[in-house]
């Protein structure tokens, strides 16, 4: 199974080499998809011989991962495996996360809140959000998703395919786990622990959250009650 | 009398409006799609000014007290509907954007990938 690591990096010039370290340490393939960053990375890419796609200017988080997706799906990778930029997730869970995708799964989330997951969860703020979300997707498609706004997904040769051509641009995640539910995929979760970051913040501030909560519901429920586009063209 | 002075303004505007529609297409500034719109405003905008009696009696048969209150509120409704048409102009063109972004660093990626296995310069 050929495995590729997407690592969507906006301004990490702190965390990004170690990051890389660790991946190479394990012996994958791997991205940096430097999303028009302002800080250095692209430049301490160059000097470590990073394998990096460099956007010519700052698309999101959404726009970042589809370039992933994309650049995944044209190279032949049997897996494309979604990890934050900032040291948050452990790759030490990728080994389970590529099991459940050879038993068939188009896409394995990594979660924080299974009953075996521990390490850091998050703020109670943010929890409460994510119940939400996760309570949506139960009602709409009952279909229990955990952790449906954790950034360490593996996806398989189907679910990439669908995600080169359909991403959502600002907060992905959820509403992408509704457009796969609804085209009939597999989705499965596996514990995993996450980290707080290394260095700089979050991209999601306490301000936006509830603009971020109100957005993310809306696209979710667009989502799931527009009719499918067969085959549109692009 | 007065009304007749109106008339006359109001066409000279519409007339002027609609030759620099027409001007702005010409030199490319303007798309023609998009440039329908305006015409049409503006042709009907003159034809109103030009017969305005089926104006006043629709304005009294929809029951506004004036003339003008109803020009009002079409002239707001139409704006409202130009506003949403340029927002969906503006999210088809991120999404233009978006994908250009991405296939330019994809292509310029895999470009850097051949001149890399062509062995001039080693890893």
């Amino acid at each position: 199974m050929r495995v590729l690591l997407i690592i969507p990096a906006f301004n990490e010039e702190k965390n990004i080499v170690s990051v890389v370290r660790q991946i190479r340490e394990q012996g994958y393939d791997y991205v940096v998809i430097n999303d028009g960053s302002k800080d250095r990375t692209q430049e301490i890419c160059r000097e470590h011989n990073i394998n990096v796609i460099n956007l010519s200017s700052n698309l999101g988080i959404g726009g970042a991962v589809q370039t992933g997706h994309k650049y995944a799906f044209s190279n032949n990778y049997d897996v494309d495996i979604q990890i934050d930029g900032d040291g948050q997730h452990d790759i030490s869970f990728i080994p389970a996360m590529l099991t459940e995708i050879a038993n068939g799964a188009d896409l394995v989330i990594g979660s924080r809140f299974l009953e075996n997951s521990q390490g850091f969860k998050s703020s109670f703020m943010r929890r409460v959000g994510i119940k939400w979300l996760s309570g949506l997707i139960r009602m709409l498609y009952k279909k229990k998703i955990t952790d449906p706004t954790s950034g360490l997904r593996a996806s398989g040769r189907r679910s990439m395919e669908y995600f080169s051509s359909n991403y959502p641009t600002d907060y992905p995640e959820p509403e992408s786990i509704v457009a796969l539910l609804k085209r009939k995929m597999e989705i499965r979760e596996v514990p995993v622990q996450m980290k707080a970051r290394f260095e700089g913040k979050s991209s999601i501030t306490i301000t936006g959250s509830v603009y971020y909560m109100i957005k993310v519901t809306l696209a979710m429920l667009i989502e799931a009650f527009s009719r499918p586009a067969k085959k549109r063209k692009k | 009398m007065s009304l007749l002075i109106m008339q006359i303004f109001i066409i000279a505007i519409c007339l002027i409006f609609l030759v620099y529609i027409v001007y702005l297409v010409k030199r490319k500034k303007l798309l023609l799609k998009y440039s329908l719109l305006w015409l049409a405003l503006s042709v009907v905008a003159g034809l109103c000014a030009l017969f305005p009696g089926p104006l006043f009696s629709l304005a009294v048969l929809l029951g506004f007290e004036t003339a003008s209150n109803f020009i009002f509120v079409i002239g707001f409704f139409f704006l409202l509907a130009i506003c949403l048409s340029l927002s969906v102009i503006a999210s088809r063109q991120t999404e233009y954007i978006k994908t250009l972004v991405q296939d330019l660093a994809l292509l310029r990626q895999s470009k850097e990938d051949t001149t890399k296995d062509s062995g001039s310069s080693p890893e």
